[in-house]
């Protein structure tokens, strides 16, 4: 076979066009040497598509995770519980859980969730092999079956990682500020749609095989991510709290705003 | 991740150090992800990261260890694949470490990340046929050591 005919390799790979394809089986049909060289081929993709994952040597993985959390980063809230066993997808998980930061913030321009990185965050939480229930005071319980599992902080954006009985995991992330849902379907180049949800203004969409929903919880941003569940995600926004205690503080700051100038004149 | 860092390096050591540069960069450079290929743009930066030290050190991986047979965990073969799972034969990780970078990455990024053509002309910032050629071309060489 002449090294630089990469039809074949092509043609293994399925990224050949009809005619070209076409082509190549005819030659494989006709020519028995040649389809035996591109079997060949084919076994060599074929160990290299098999061949198993491979893990870091005994320790290797808490000294890189160690590395690049010494990085700022993340203040965690709560360590992950019980991490018996640290499998590889347990490096993504561990790289992106030290990695949450989300643009906003408290103040009167609008928030805009990261959703990108969220979602990154959510799927690595959640691919973590073993979770036990935690106990956390400031997030939300959702429900009976909602096991809260895990959460951590990073720039004033705090994620909890929930778990059904089924093992379905929901993500809830929640930060300061207030939702434009408008700027957030630019953001996200006009995917998903707006509702509202309880009172609250909702943007939500099926993002990178991810259901996102965004709420505007009185003073809160709440990202909840799901892997596809929508009916989860809208159960877990109907429960989610406002934060009245922000919403009257802005409310008397407005009031006395208008007020003021009044005493001045009545003084 | 790692997976995709030995096969690129060869050789446990290089592939911890490519790891831990990656997840710096991951960590950096999250920012610019955007939702798409999570698997894909992790897999990039593992593989700008092997070919940035091998450019900066100047040299091709010097060990090749093979396979750890008690460090394997199950992968996730396609439902149309035939073969069960098992390591990569020594010669084959052997040659997969002597071929050029460029070969290696391709077809690493190919039939260990997994990715299409497409995606590795992305990530690379080479024209698809280079990358077609550059599977191909690797795979030969590979193919030799079946022999």
């Amino acid at each position: 076979m002449n090294p630089e005919d990469d039809r074949f390799s092509a043609w293994l790979d399925d990224e050949l066009g009809p005619a070209e394809r076409l082509a190549v089986e005819q030659e494989l049909a006709a020519n028995p040497k040649r389809a035996a060289e591109v079997e060949d081929l084919a076994s060599v993709r074929s160990l290299l598509r098999n061949a198993a994952l491979i893990e870091p040597r005994d320790g290797a993985l808490d000294r890189i995770v160690s590395s690049v959390a010494a990085d700022p980063g993340l203040a965690p809230v709560i360590s992950l519980a019980s991490r018996r066993r640290v499998p590889l997808i347990a490096a993504m998980a561990a790289s992106f859980a030290i990695i949450a930061s989300v643009v906003g913030g408290l103040g009167g321009s609008s928030t805009l969730p990261a959703v990108g990185r969220l979602i990154a965050q959510h799927e690595a939480a959640a691919s973590v092999s073993h979770h036990d229930p935690i106990t956390a005071t400031d997030m939300p319980t959702l429900g009976d079956t909602m096991a809260l599992m895990h959460t951590e902080a990073d720039h004033g954006v705090v994620h909890a990682l929930y778990a059904t009985d089924e093992g379905d995991m929901v993500s809830v992330f929640r930060q300061d500020g207030h939702l434009d849902a408008e700027a957030l379907s630019d953001d996200m180049h006009g995917m998903g749609s707006t509702s509202d949800m309880g009172g609250h203004a909702m943007w939500s969409a099926d993002v990178d095989g991810s259901h996102v929903a965004v709420l505007d919880g009185d003073g809160y941003v709440w990202t909840v991510v799901t892997s596809t569940n929508t009916e989860m995600s809208m159960d877990v926004m109907a429960d989610l709290p406002g934060r009245s205690e922000s919403v009257a503080d802005r409310l008397a700051a407005v009031a006395e705003s208008i007020v003021e100038p009044f005493e001045l004149f009545g003084s | 991740m790692y997976s995709v860092a030995f096969r690129l390096s060869g050789n446990h050591s290089d592939a911890e150090d490519v790891l831990q540069e990656a997840l710096v960069r991951v960590k950096r450079g999250l920012e610019s992800y955007t939702p798409g290929s999570l698997h894909g743009w992790l897999a990039r930066i593992v593989t700008n990261v092997f070919l940035d030290e091998t450019r900066r050190r100047g040299r091709r991986p010097q060990v090749q260890l093979p396979d750890d047979p008690d460090r394997v965990i199950a992968g996730s073969p396609g439902a149309d694949e035939a073969l069960a799972m098992e390591q990569l034969p020594d010669h084959l990780q052997t040659a997969l470490a002597g071929l050029p970078d460029e070969f290696r990455a391709a077809v690493v990024l190919c039939d260990v990340a997994g990715l299409t053509y497409g995606e590795i002309s992305d990530h690379l910032g080479v024209p698809v046929g280079t990358v077609r050629s550059r599977v191909h071309r690797g795979r030969m060489r590979l193919r030799e050591v079946l022999r």
